[in-house]
C-alpha cells in the first residue's frame, strides 16, 4: 500500500487482498486516529492571484451557459465564462440526447399543458412551460443551424466552443468557483475561484468582478455510482444560498438507475446515446402519467426487497411481459420521428430496448452481462429543472439579490414540478433559460455602474477558499463524502421517507456540517476541489432532508410513508429555504395560483393517476376521522 | 478500477480537458497523459472518446470503495 500526502491509504492502491483483509478485520479494528495529518499543507497567501473584470460573468458552459453567454454578447457586453471543467465536456450537457420541441403547427397546446401538469402533479410552473412551448422550436432550429444535429452528444463540445469563440466570449476553463462576491449594498458583483491543476504550477486564485453574474452551474448529486455527474455538486446552490438567495425543489428526486453487475459504469448505461450521430426528437405530448421518472424502483425495493426492473428471470415480479408502457408509446412514435422536419432524425425504439430492461437469460456471446436495472444511481439529484435557486418571476434573476441571474439545472424553475414528466425537456429547458438569463442580465447591466467590491471582501473569500489547503490536521474530503453517501443514498432515507428516519439522517448530516466541514483538509489542488464539493454536497443533503421533513404530504417523487397522499389544501406550494440571520435554514411556503390546482370536479384518482402504498387507507381514515 | 491504462499517448491533452472529474493530468516531465486520481473516475469514457489515437482503456467494473477509517 502507498500513502497519499494526507497520510491515508488511497483506495486505488488497495490490492484486492488488502480489501479482503480490511473486511475480515471488522469495523472496530479499523478505528484510525480521529483526524489525519495533512502532509501536503501549504500556506496559500503568496499564491498567484489573477484578476479579471467584465460586464457579465457566466459560470458554467453547458446548454445554459452557452446560450446565456451568446445572448449577452449579442447585446454588446463583455462576457467572461468560467468552468471547473471545460466547454461542453463537463456537467450533464455532454449526455442529453432527446428533445421535445413544441411545434404549434402539429400539436395542441392545452393537451401538452394538461398532460405535463398532471404528470408533474400540479406544482410545475405553468408560466415556464408556456415559455418552453413558445421557444423550444426556435432552440431546435438554432441548435440545428449550429450543426449540433450532425454530431454525437459528446461532440457538441466542439460546436459550443466554436459558437462561443465566434460570439467573442472569453473562456477560462478548469477554474472551480467557490464563492460569489458582494458589494457594500449586497449586490452580487463577481466571484472567486481557483485553478486546481497543480501538475506543473501551483494553484492560482481567480477573482472576477462583474456587473452581473449568471450561474449556469448545473445540478448535483452525491457522486453516486452509475451516472455521469460526479463533477456536479450543487456548487451554484451553495454559493447563492450563502449569498442570501432562496433555494427550492429539494424534496423531489431524479430516479435514474444503473445495472447490478456494473453499477459504477456510467458509460455502459448511456453508450446507446453516445454512439449515435443525430438527435432524438420525442414526438407527441408528454404522457399524463407515463413516461416520467417515478420512485417506482425505491418503492419496489422497500416492498419486495428487489429494486430491479423485471425481477428474476421467470419470476413474477412487477414489470414483466414486454415493454413498460412509456417505451411502448415511444415505439409507436418512432415512425413520425424518422421523418421529423424532413431531417432524418432517429427512431427511438431500437435503441431504447437496450436500456433499463433486464436481459432474458444469459447474455449473447461476447456481450457484457450487465445484470438487472437497479435504482439509486443519481442519489442526491433533484428533478431536472425543479431544484435550485429560486427566481420569483421568469427573468431568471435570483429572488431578493441584485446582480445574480441563474439558468438551467441550477435554476429552481419548477418547469417539471414534482417529477420529470418524460424525456426531452431538460437540455432545451436549460437553453431557453440560459438565453433569457443572458437577455435580462444584459438589459440590466446596460444601466448599471460597475460593482465596487471591497478588497477585504475578496481577501475573506479567498482565505476561506484556501483554508482546507492550509489546515494541518482534519478530515479528508473522501471520507466526508463516503459518510454522506452512506447516510443519504439508501432508498429508505431519500426516497421512501418517514419522519424519524429523516430526522436521524439530519442529525448526522448536521454534525458533519458543523464539525467536519470546518476541518476538511486538502493536500493538493485536486483535494481542494473535492473539499469544497463535499461541503456543498453536505449542504444539499441538509436541504433535502429538511425539505423532506417539512412537506408533510406525498407528491410526485416525494413520498412520505407517514403522509402517503397528496394534500392540495396545505401543500399546493413550493418549499423555499434561505439562510437566516442566525445562520440556520429557514423554511417557508411559496403559494401557487389557485388556477394551477387540479380540477376539483374530477376525482382524486383522476387528478393523481399514480398511487402510493398506503394511500387509499390513509385517505379513507382521514375522511372518516 | 475504472480507468485502467493509457498506452500510446501522443500528448495532445484532449483527455485531460475532457475529464469532468480531474482524474487525468499531463505529466510535466514526459508531457504525456497520466492517471493521477483514479478514485474520482466515474467511468464515463469521455476521455476515451476525446482521444485521437485511442490510447485509453477502461473497464466497467463495479467499484465498491470500502470505508477504512474515521478520516
Ligand atoms: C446521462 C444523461 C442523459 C440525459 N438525457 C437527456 C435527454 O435525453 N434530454 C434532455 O433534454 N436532457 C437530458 N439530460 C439532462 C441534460 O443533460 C441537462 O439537464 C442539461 O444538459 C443541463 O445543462 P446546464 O447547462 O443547465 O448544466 P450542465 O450541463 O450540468 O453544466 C454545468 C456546468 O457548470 C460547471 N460548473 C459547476 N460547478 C462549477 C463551479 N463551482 N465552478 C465552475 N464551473 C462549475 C460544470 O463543470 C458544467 O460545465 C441528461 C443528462 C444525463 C447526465
Ligand atoms: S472515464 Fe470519465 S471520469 Fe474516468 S478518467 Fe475518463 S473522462 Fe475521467
Ligand atoms: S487524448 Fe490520447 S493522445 Fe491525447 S493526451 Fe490523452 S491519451 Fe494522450
Amino acid at each position: 500500500m502507498t500513502q497519499t500526502p494526507t497520510g491515508r491509504t488511497p483506495f486505488s492502491t488497495l490490492s484486492r487482498r488488502d480489501v479482503l483483509a480490511i473486511g475480515a478485520l471488522g469495523a472496530t479494528a479499523l478505528a484510525a486516529p480521529v483526524a489525519i495529518r495533512n502532509l501536503g499543507t501549504r500556506p496559500m497567501g503568496q499564491s498567484v492571484k489573477e484578476r479579471y473584470d467584465t460586464d457579465i460573468l457566466v459560470i458554467g458552459s453547458g446548454f445554459a451557459g452557452t446560450f446565456a453567454a451568446v445572448e449577452a454578447r449579442k447585446q454588446g457586453h463583455r462576457v467572461l465564462m468560467l468552468d471547473k471543467g471545460s466547454v461542453g465536456w463537463s456537467g450533464l450537457s455532454p449526455w442529453a440526447s432527446d428533445s421535445r420541441p413544441f411545434d404549434p403547427s402539429i400539436y395542441d397546446r392545452d393537451e401538452w399543458m394538461e398532460n405535463l401538469s398532471t404528470n408533474c402533479e400540479y406544482v410545475n410552473d405553468r408560466g415556464w412551460f408556456d415559455i418552453f412551448m413558445d421557444e423550444s422550436l426556435d432552440i431546435f432550429e438554432t441548435l440545428d443551424s449550429w450543426g449540433v444535429h450532425r454530431c454525437k452528444p459528446f461532440e457538441r463540445s466542439r460546436v459550443f466552443r466554436r459558437v462561443l469563440r465566434q460570439a467573442g466570449v472569453e473562456i477560462v476553463e478548469r477554474v472551480m468557483v467557490s464563492s460569489l462576491l458582494k458589494d457594500s449594498a449586497d449586490r452580487i458583483g463577481g466571484a472567486v475561484g481557483f485553478t486546481f491543476d497543480d501538475s506543473s504550477e501551483d494553484c492560482r486564485a481567480i477573482t472576477v468582478t462583474a456587473k452581473a453574474t449568471i450561474l449556469c452551474t448545473g445540478a448535483g448529486a452525491y457522486k453516486s455510482p452509475g451516472f455521469p455527474n460526479w463533477g456536479q455538486t450543487f456548487d451554484g446552490d451553495a454559493m447563492a444560498y450563502e449569498a442570501g438567495a432562496a433555494i427550492t425543489g429539494k424534496e423531489f428526486h431524479d430516479t435514474h438507475g444503473t445495472f447490478s453487475n456494473i453499477s459504477a459504469a456510467s458509460y455502459e448505461n448511456w453508450s446507446w446515446a453516445q454512439e449515435v450521430t443525430g438527435a432524438f426528437i420525442m414526438v407527441g405530448p408528454p404522457g399524463r402519467e407515463s413516461g416520467g421518472l417515478t420512485i417506482e424502483s425505491a418503492l419496489r425495493a422497500a416492498e419486495t426487497g428487489v429494486s430491479r426492473r423485471g425481477g428474476p428471470p421467470g419470476g413474477g415480479a412487477p414489470g414483466e411481459g414486454g415493454l413498460p408502457p412509456e417505451f411502448a408509446a415511444m415505439a409507436k412514435s418512432a415512425e413520425i420521428n424518422q421523418s421529423y422536419k424532413g431531417k432524418g432524425f432517429l427512431a427511438r425504439e431500437d435503441l431504447i430496448l437496450d436500456f433499463g430492461l433486464p436481459p432474458e437469460g444469459p447474455p449473447p456471446q461476447g456481450k457484457l452481462d450487465k445484470g438487472y436495472s437497479v435504482g439509486g444511481s443519481t442519489a442526491g439529484m433533484g428533478v431536472h429543472k425543479s431544484e435550485g435557486v429560486f427566481s420569483a418571476d421568469h427573468s431568471c434573476k435570483a429572488d431578493g439579490l441584485d446582480g445574480l441571474y441563474v439558468a438551467g439545472d441550477a435554476l429552481g424553475s419548477m418547469l417539471c414540478g414534482a417529477s420529470y414528466p418524460g424525456r426531452g425537456f431538460s437540455s432545451y429547458g436549460s437553453a431557453i433559460q440560459g438565453r433569457r438569463a443572458g437577455q435580462f442580465a444584459g438589459e440590466a447591466v446596460a444601466a448599471m455602474e460597475p460593482a465596487e467590491i471591497a478588497q477585504s471582501e475578496i481577501d475573506t473569500r479567498i482565505a476561506a477558499m484556501w483554508a482546507p489547503r492550509e489546515r494541518a490536521q482534519g478530515y479528508s474530503p473522501d471520507w466526508a463524502t463516503q459518510v454522506l453517501q452512506a447516510t443519504m443514498t439508501p432508498f429508505h432515507i431519500l426516497y421512501v421517507k418517514e419522519e424519524r428516519r429523516l430526522a436521524g439522517a439530519l442529525s448526522s448530516i448536521e454534525y458533519l456540517r458543523k464539525h467536519i466541514v470546518p476541518m476538511l483538509v486538502a493536500s493538493s489542488g485536486h483535494e481542494l476541489r473535492l473539499a469544497h464539493e463535499a461541503a456543498n454536497m453536505l449542504l444539499n443533503a441538509e436541504m433535502k432532508l429538511r425539505a423532506g421533513l417539512y412537506r408533510t404530504e406525498s407528491r410526485g417523487t416525494h413520498y412520505r410513508e407517514d403522509y402517503p397522499a397528496r394534500n392540495d389544501d396545505d401543500w399546493h406550494c413550493w418549499v423555499l429555504m434561505r439562510k437566516s440571520a442566525e445562520g440556520g435554514m429557514e423554511m417557508s411556503k411559496h403559494a401557487l395560483p389557485e388556477a394551477w390546482k387540479p380540477d376539483t370536479a374530477a376525482s382524486y384518482r383522476d387528478n393523481y393517476p399514480r398511487s402510493y402504498p398506503g394511500e387509499d387507507s390513509y385517505r379513507a381514515a382521514r375522511h372518516t376521522g | 478500477m475504472a480507468i485502467d491504462r493509457i498506452h500510446g499517448c501522443t500528448g495532445c491533452g484532449n483527455c485531460v480537458r475532457a475529464c469532468p472529474t480531474d482524474v487525468l493530468r499531463m505529466d510535466p516531465e514526459t508531457e504525456l497523459a497520466t492517471i493521477a486520481h483514479p478514485d474520482a473516475c466515474q467511468i464515463c469514457h469521455l476521455c476515451r472518446l476525446s482521444c485521437p489515437v485511442d490510447a485509453i482503456t477502461l473497464t466497467p467494473e463495479k467499484a465498491i470503495r470500502p470505508m477504512v477509517s474515521w478520516a
